[in-house]
């Protein structure tokens, strides 16, 4: 973890409502991984006193993030042009990782941040990892344009998708960006696709905003059960077995 | 050049005292329980860590952080794992930490102060403890909390005081022989009829805290007053001396900029109170 000012190398905006930056990460140290994020500093002064975060949709040295255009903090980021800078902190938050052996990645997006599905396509398949990508909303079908040609994507409601089940049998893992609501959803699917739900077989991203960003504040804490997970310095990927 | 800035505080009462010697503290919850930003901000610069405030039983708050125009509203007591997965998880740090660990604790009354006395006078890595003082509680509530963690260990004792300011605290803190007061966690906001309420903090909150460290300052009979609230800059810190705090606690700074709070901690060291160009 590191905190510099990072060149912005490409700036743009998308159809799918998001803004889309590419940023050098060297500053920081070391390259970006599917999962982590940045906290952006949005503007120069003290009127946003706070960072905000802003997740990978591709990793590396020139990492790619994708802020949801929507929010008045990114509208200042959106305006930025190549060879201006940004001040982030980062890389933070515990990178995505296939478990061994795994060899096909199935990727259910149903809410913000759309980022790391994005990232963890990406990279699982630089693996040599097959990924079967679902974006839930039609307004994201312009992402599926950010993803390598072999990353298959569907665009549209999950349950409106007869052969889920099967993707769910087909895959050696699941990564599931969704919250709290769809966490029961997605533990029936794999328990009908599979009989049971396995440690290690789905994973999810837990959506939050993070005020620091680095577990100080504990603003992002998520309890379940007995047991308390600070979502951005313990996650924000998480298994789905430790969440219900 | 300055001398070397330094602060012994400890109970009027006796018991362990502790030697601060930088200017410049974490309020609570701004810098975890004591890790830092590793490769920005070097603990070092700091005259103690002040943990997140930690509650005797886990507690996870209904909400997060809420931005504001201009600010940020922490709810208070923030989400914490309790007093016992906090001493098991970050006690063995602090006994080899460079800077003394202060435990922020908030508590229902004496018996969940004295239960955590307990605890805290068997903990060899801790240096003393900070109560985040609660809205709507009075002098007589404030002098049995005091009381009861006396009773229990002699750590020394800072208590932190809410906005608005109630002077009639400060008598009865001092009376008890605290170590020291701060002052104080920002005004309480709310977002909305039935929204997160809690401190707001952020840079605006400055003038605020210079009032109240000026009455603070004026009733505390020598016990050493530490300003906390949105102190963002050298001037601001300089402000707070001038309003006779003796030391400060930084906040959203820690946030928003670690590596220039840790620049601005490193300024403090070297001159503390000392006059700039705008003043």
């Amino acid at each position: 973890m590191r905190q510099d000012h990072c060149r912005i190398v490409a700036a743009g905006a998308l159809r799918s409502g998001h803004a889309l930056l590419e940023v050098d990460c060297t500053p920081l140290g070391q390259p970006a991984r599917a999962g982590q994020f940045l906290m952006l500093r949005a503007g120069t002064d003290w009127t946003d006193p706070l960072r905000h975060p802003a997740f990978f949709s591709r990793g590396g040295q020139v990492g790619q993030l994708l802020l949801p255009a929507c929010e008045p903090w990114t509208q200042g980021l959106a305006t930025l042009v190549p060879d201006e800078a940004v001040d982030a902190l980062g890389p933070l938050g515990q990178p995505f990782v296939l478990r061994p052996g795994a060899a096909r990645l199935l990727v259910i997006a149903r809410s913000e941040p759309l980022a790391p599905a994005l990232a963890a396509a990406h990279w699982a398949q630089r693996q040599d990892c097959a990924v079967s990508l679902v974006l839930e909303q039609p307004q994201w079908q312009p992402l599926t344009d950010l993803v390598p040609d072999t990353v298959e994507c569907v665009v549209g409601p999950p349950e409106a998708q007869t052969n889920l089940t099967e993707s769910v049998q087909w895959a050696d893992q699941v990564l599931l960006v969704a919250g709290e609501a769809h966490w029961d959803w997605a533990a029936r699917l794999v328990e009908r696709a599979r009989m049971r739900l396995s440690p290690g077989f789905a994973s999810v991203l837990v959506p939050s905003d993070f005020a620091c960003g680095v577990g100080h504040c504990g603003a992002c804490v998520h309890r379940a059960g007995k047991r308390q997970h600070t979502v951005c310095s313990d996650g924000p990927i998480f298994d789905l077995t430790e969440l219900l | 050049m300055s001398p070397a800035w330094s602060l012994r505080i400890g109970s009027s009462r006796g018991g362990r005292d502790v030697l601060l010697t930088k200017p410049v503290l974490p309020a609570a919850g701004f810098l975890g329980y004591g890790r830092g930003y590793p490769g920005i901000f070097d603990p070092q610069a700091l005259g103690a860590v002040v943990t997140r405030t930690t509650t005797l039983n886990p507690r996870t708050a209904t909400a997060s952080t809420v931005r504001t125009r201009g600010g940020f509203i922490l709810p208070l007591p923030p989400s914490n794992p309790g007093l016992t997965a906090v001493l098991r998880q970050f006690g063995p740090g602090w006994v080899h930490s460079p800077v003394p660990a202060i435990l922020s604790v908030h508590v229902d009354g004496p018996e969940e102060m004295a239960a955590i006395g307990r605890r805290l006078e068997a903990e060899p890595g801790l240096a003393g403890v900070e109560l985040a003082v609660p809205m709507e509680i009075d002098a007589k509530w404030l002098a049995n909390v005091a009381a009861a963690l006396a009773e229990e260990c002699d750590l020394p004792l800072l208590v932190r005081l809410p906005l608005p300011l109630h002077p009639e605290l400060i008598p009865a803190a001092v009376e008890q022989g605290v170590a020291g007061l701060v002052v104080a966690t920002p005004h309480r906001g709310r977002t909305g009829p039935s929204g997160l309420a809690g401190p707001v903090y952020g840079p605006a909150t400055l003038p605020y805290t210079l009032d109240a460290v000026a009455q603070a300052a004026d009733l505390a009979a020598g016990t050493p007053v530490f300003a906390l609230g949105g102190i963002y800059a050298k001037e601001d810190a300089a402000a707070c001396a001038r309003a006779g705090a003796a030391a400060i606690q930084l906040d959203g700074l820690l946030m928003l900029d670690p590596a220039g709070a840790g620049r601005l901690a490193a300024e403090l060291s070297a001159g503390w109170g000392e006059p700039t160009a705008s003043a």
